[in-house]
């Protein structure tokens, strides 16, 4: 049975393409024994003689590959414009000076620079546009004019700062202001652009566009009301 | 006049305390004397023409009646008689109420006219033109000589130790004032003790001396600069009772009339004993009108001398001691009476004549300079201390006497105010004002918004903003160096003239007005009316037409070859360079930098001169301007002061604002009538502004005024534009600082060359004047939108590393060059054929064409310059972008050739 059914057994490992040798007669079971290598005759290994000067090579077999050709790229009239405009522009962005001409000029005769170069004023102000205390006195008393309803007053106490500090903007600012309540749009417009053209802080110049778009509003001036808002949009 | 009416008559007595026989000599002083005489007259002659009436109407009625009774034959005629004589009577007594009615009326009437003249315009009041009040706070820059020219303008005395108000004192550089305050329309300076440290021309510390109050900021007064006098050419300064010294009212009163607080405008006890001591002396020996006739006769009458005018006065006199306290009166004495006359002009009243006889105001005077002026009212020209001050002197020593005797002066030793000098200031104070040309300015603005009448009536007190101390440095410094150029050319004297006009750059504030060489002469006003041509400083005009227009930056390349416009087809104008010479190309800045004629020409035809003309108007010239071509090299005439206005608009960035030489106008209750707000108004783009002054900057560096590099210092950094007109007629310079515009013209009266330039002319007192001054800077403020870039400088094309010329120049984003300058020069032969050229000339509409043939000299040149083709494809855009010229438009055509 078991001879059966091992002779089945090996029957069925039977690889498919095997010689039919299992019609001949029944050999007894014995255990299969491993064939034995034959001896094989092995060449001696002829010595090589290498040339020690000649560095030894590593062949590698890569899978081969189809390299695509690479093809010439074609640069069409617009990119050669875009290539030539990147140029310019780095060009450009080369020939660009950071300068202000004017800003070695001394702001009076040198003996008052060398004075005042020690003073630690200069340090505490900061670079945004500080007023005396001249002008600030003025600023506070044309302030309570405003309040007052004493425009006039206002307006004068204003230019009078104005000719002591003639770029401070927070002045023109106010002047702007006064000239508004006074119902003098069409000035108060004029000048707040003249405040802002003598500043570069950013609250005050809303401050002016502000006052720009109200008396714009009051006065019907669609080209005020237009340029306000058209700052107000991009600076929201 | 003095009265004694306790003692019996004694004419000599009397006389002794004023009443000096003047008969004849002073005829200005209306006789009181004879007054009196001739009031006691009429009304003795009115007594006795009542009585004689009444007593002949009795004794005929009764004659009448016996007649009738006597001879029945006449009784039909006496019947007759009677009734027309009852008719008579009749009509007498109607008469006499008639009369009495009318004298009622008449009374009335002149109570009306009293009342009306009393209260309402009581005097035809200057107008004072004054300058503007010297800002003092820590900081400043100032120098010390200023302020003590500016103290001294005021009238301050200077003294070792302060006393009073108008004084000041000095040591070093430290100057101690008592100001006086000033009533300004919105508020007041009131008067303070106050200390100036000065260092280095800048006030350092600015104290009060009496209060602990911190003091940042105060005016001192305006100077006085000038005044618009009335028609009858009276002057006067208006003073309250309550503000003057009160020993004048009292001694006025102890001199003049002692019983004035007693009296109800006439004393007829005085006029009685007048009469009387007149009779006496057989002539007129003593007056006898009190203060408040003396007021009538002056404020109300002519000095025509007639009983009629003394009875006039007196009830007049009556009339106002009825309505009016004796304040109110002698306050009106105060101010009305006439004491002294200066040039063509009257001085009334004490405040005026404190002014003019020791520049003081009137409470700042000393006892005895106020008993000088009490002594005056007897007779001004008799007692004139200028002229005949040992009369002047016996006279003030005789009113001391007078008020010692009266009790008016306490606890002052006579003896030693009589020791005293009469203390007068040597001269009178001009008649006419210093600053004639300044006050022109001033009268042609205020023109605009009042009557004539009201200007030199109202007593209007008119602010201006004029800096003396600015005015006179620019009048001396005008006068000096016209004075050395006239010497250098070894012309005939007093043939070179001159005109300069000094403005604030931001407020457009007029600061000075020199009219010419003799600066106190109000002669012909160089500065407002010398309308001459303006040559190249219209060019920087045309440059900011340009840089506005978008179609050009600094850099671009400008042919400066020779140019020719056609203008008719037969009239052709071919301008030249200075030089004469073919510049080739320039980049367009140096057009401006160095004045070239034909760039500026190029570049205004390809402009269009309707946009230049536009240009020129924005900036502030408010006229119209004939478009000729000519004009691109300024074949326009103007005067300083309009020259002033463009270049106001250039130094303040673009924006426009009006000049002005008023800052407010107020009346003489202190309230502000008119105010001239700043006014400002953009005009052109705040970056093609930059632009152009950056480039006139450049003028003073190394262009056609690079005379300024070395004759002002680096910090008085400027900008501006020479100006010189054909033949050198003109010579003209105007430019700015950061604090000052400053325009100068320097030529002959009668249009013929004077030889300068305006760089050797004009300049040199442009450079004296702001040498002589304290300013700021020109430093602008760089606009976000303008970059400076390193350009290649004859093609104006970014800079290659690899070769060319490299400038820095500044541009507005977005018009910079976008291509780089190539190092081999590109060659284009024939680019623009000449048959191009008529597709675009052959428009014929358009005014102007301007055609390129270009020579091969030129197109050598260009193509050097890398810039060929671009040049050539602009032109054409420009040519075609020209409007279309109206049918009735002046024709002419410009061709570039």
């Amino acid at each position: 049975m078991i001879a059966l059914t091992g002779c089945s057994a090996v029957d069925s490992y039977r690889a498919p393409n095997q010689t039919t040798a299992r019609s001949l007669p029944q050999i007894p079971e014995i255990k299969r024994q491993q064939a034995l290598r034959k001896p094989v005759y092995v060449a001696p290994k002829k010595a090589v003689v290498r040339a020690p000067v000649k560095p030894r090579t590593v062949v590698r077999s890569y899978p081969k590959t189809i390299i695509p050709k690479k093809k010439v790229p074609v640069i069409s009239e617009q990119q050669k414009l875009e290539n030539k405009k990147r140029l310019v522009q780095q060009a450009k962005k080369n020939a660009t000076v950071d300068i202000d001409p004017y800003s070695t000029i001394p702001e009076n005769s040198a003996n008052n620079t060398v004075v005042q170069k020690p003073s630690t004023i200069t340090k505490v102000a900061p670079a945004t546009s500080s007023s005396s205390p001249a002008v600030k006195s003025l600023m506070v008393s044309a302030r309570a004019d405003v309040a007052l309803g004493k425009n006039r007053s206002a307006i004068s106490k204003l230019e009078r700062g104005l000719r002591i500090e003639p770029q401070n903007a927070q002045l023109w600012h106010m002047l702007a202001k006064a000239h508004y309540s006074n119902s003098a749009y069409l000035h108060a417009i004029s000048i707040a652009k003249k405040s802002n053209s003598n500043t570069n802080n950013s609250e005050l110049i809303n401050e002016n566009w502000k006052l720009i778009k109200l008396a714009g509003e009051r006065s019907g001036n669609a080209s005020a009301i237009k340029e306000a808002l058209d700052y107000i949009k991009l600076n929201p | 006049m003095s009265d004694k009416n306790d003692k019996p008559l004694n004419a000599d007595e009397l006389s002794e305390v004023s009443d000096i026989v003047t008969d004849g000599n002073d005829s200005n002083d209306l006789s009181t004397d004879e007054s009196a005489l001739r009031d006691a007259e009429i009304l003795a002659d009115m007594n006795v023409d009542d009585s004689t009436d009444d007593s002949n109407m009795e004794v005929s009625s009764a004659i009448d009646e016996n007649k009738s009774k006597k001879f029945g034959f006449f009784a039909i005629t006496g019947f007759l008689f009677r009734s027309v004589w009852r008719i008579t009577r009749i009509a007498m007594l109607i008469c006499i109420i008639l009369g009495s009615l009318f004298f009622a009326a008449y009374v009335l009437q002149q109570d009306d006219l009293v009342r009306t003249q009393f209260e309402g315009k009581r005097w035809a009041l200057p107008a004072r033109v004054f300058a503007r009040p010297l800002e003092l706070y820590e900081g400043q820059s100032l120098r010390p000589e200023n302020l003590q020219k500016e103290l001294q303008l005021l009238g301050y005395s200077y003294v070792t130790h302060l006393v009073g108000t108008g004084q000041f004192a000095k040591k070093k550089n430290t100057f101690f004032v008592q100001t006086r305050g000033f009533k300004f329309a919105e508020d007041q300076e009131i008067s303070r003790r106050i200390q100036i440290d000065i260092k280095k021309n800048k006030i350092v510390k600015l104290t009060n001396t009496e209060s602990k109050e911190p003091l940042t900021l105060m005016r001192l007064e305006p100077v006085l600069i000038g005044n618009f006098y009335p028609q009858h050419n009276e002057d006067r300064v208006l003073v309250r009772l309550g503000d003057i010294n009160p020993l004048l009212a009292k001694g006025l009163v102890a001199v003049e009339d002692k019983k004035y607080y007693d009296h109800f405008g006439v004393n007829p006890k005085s006029i009685v004993r007048a009469v009387l001591a007149n009779a006496e002396a057989g002539k007129r020996v003593q007056g006898a009108s009190t203060l408040t006739q003396q007021l009538v006769k002056n404020f109300f009458l002519s000095s025509e001398k007639s009983y009629k005018r003394k009875a006039q006065e007196a009830i007049m006199a009556m009339l106002l001691e009825v309505h009016y306290d004796k304040n109110e009166i002698l306050e009106a004495y105060l101010n009305e009476i006439y004491l002294g006359q200066n040039g063509k002009r009257a001085v009334h009243g004490f405040g005026l004549a404190s002014q003019f006889y020791f520049n003081k105001p009137i409470n700042e005077l000393n006892t005895e300079q106020v008993a000088l002026l009490i002594g005056l009212a007897k007779g001004p020209s008799y007692y004139n201390p200028r002229v005949r001050p040992k009369a002047a002197l016996e006279r003030r020593n005789l009113v001391l006497d007078v008020m010692a005797r009266e009790g008016v002066l306490e606890g002052q030793s006579i003896a030693q105010l009589k020791a005293k000098p009469l203390g007068v200031s040597a001269s009178a104070p001009p008649s006419v004002s210093p600053f004639p040309s300044f006050l022109e300015l001033v009268r042609k603005q205020l023109q605009r918004d009042y009557q004539e009448k009201d200007l030199n009536s109202t007593g209007l007190l008119i602010f201006t903003s004029m800096d003396p101390v600015v005015q006179i440095n620019a009048e001396t410094v005008l006068k000096n160096r016209v004075e050395k150029l006239e010497k250098t050319r070894k012309m005939d004297k007093d043939q070179l003239n001159g005109a300069m006009v000094v403005t604030s750059v931001q407020g457009g504030e007029v600061l000075a007005v020199v009219g010419g060489r003799d600066a106190r002469f109000a002669g012909y006003n160089r500065a407002l009316s010398a309308s001459r041509q303006i040559g190249s400083l219209i060019k920087p005009a045309v440059y900011l037409a340009a840089l506005e227009s978008g179609d050009y930056n600094l850099a671009t390349p400008i042919d400066a070859g020779p140019v020719t416009v056609r203008l008719s087809k037969s009239k052709t104008w071919k301008p030249k360079n200075y030089s004469g010479k073919d510049l080739g190309m320039v980049p367009f800045g140096e057009g401006l930098v160095n004045s070239l004629n034909t760039p500026t020409v190029r570049i205004g035809i390809t402009l269009g001169l309707d946009q230049v003309i536009k240009t020129i108007q924005n900036l502030g010239l408010q006229r119209n301007i004939v478009a000729n071509p000519s004009l691109l090299l300024g074949a326009i005439q103007l005067t300083p002061i309009e020259v002033q206005q463009m270049y106001q608009t250039f130094a303040a960035g673009g924006t426009y604002t009006p000049l002005k030489a008023i800052r407010s106008v107020m009346n003489s209750y202190g309230e502000t009538l008119k105010s001239y707000p700043l006014v400002v108004k953009q005009m052109a783009r705040e970056e093609s502004m930059y632009l152009v002054n950056y480039a006139m900057n450049k003028v003073t560096k190394e262009g056609t005024a690079s005379y300024l590099r070395n004759s002002l210092p680096a910090w008085k950094n400027s900008a501006g534009k020479t100006g010189t007109t054909n033949k050198n007629v003109d010579s003209w310079f105007a430019g700015f600082t950061g604090e000052h515009v400053v325009t100068v013209w320097v030529g002959r009266d009668d249009n013929k060359p004077s030889g300068f330039t305006g760089a050797s002319g004009a300049l040199r007192v442009w450079s004296d004047f702001v040498k002589s001054i304290d300013t700021k800077p020109y430093k602008p403020k760089k606009p976000k939108t303008i970059k400076f870039m390193t350009v290649e400088k004859s093609s104006g094309l970014l800079f290659n590393p690899e070769c060319g010329k490299k400038t820095i120049v500044p541009f507005i984003v977005g018009s910079e060059p976008n291509e780089i300058s190539e190092c081999v020069p590109e060659i284009y032969y024939e680019n623009i054929s000449n048959d191009a050229a008529p597709t675009w000339s052959a428009q014929s509409n358009n005014t102007a064409n301007v055609t390129r043939p270009i020579s091969g000299d030129q197109t050598d040149r260009m193509n050097r310059s890398g810039n060929g083709v671009k040049q050539s494809q602009k032109s054409i855009n420009w040519s075609k972008s020209q409007q279309v010229p109206q049918s009735n438009a002046p024709i002419w055509e410009g061709t570039i050739q």
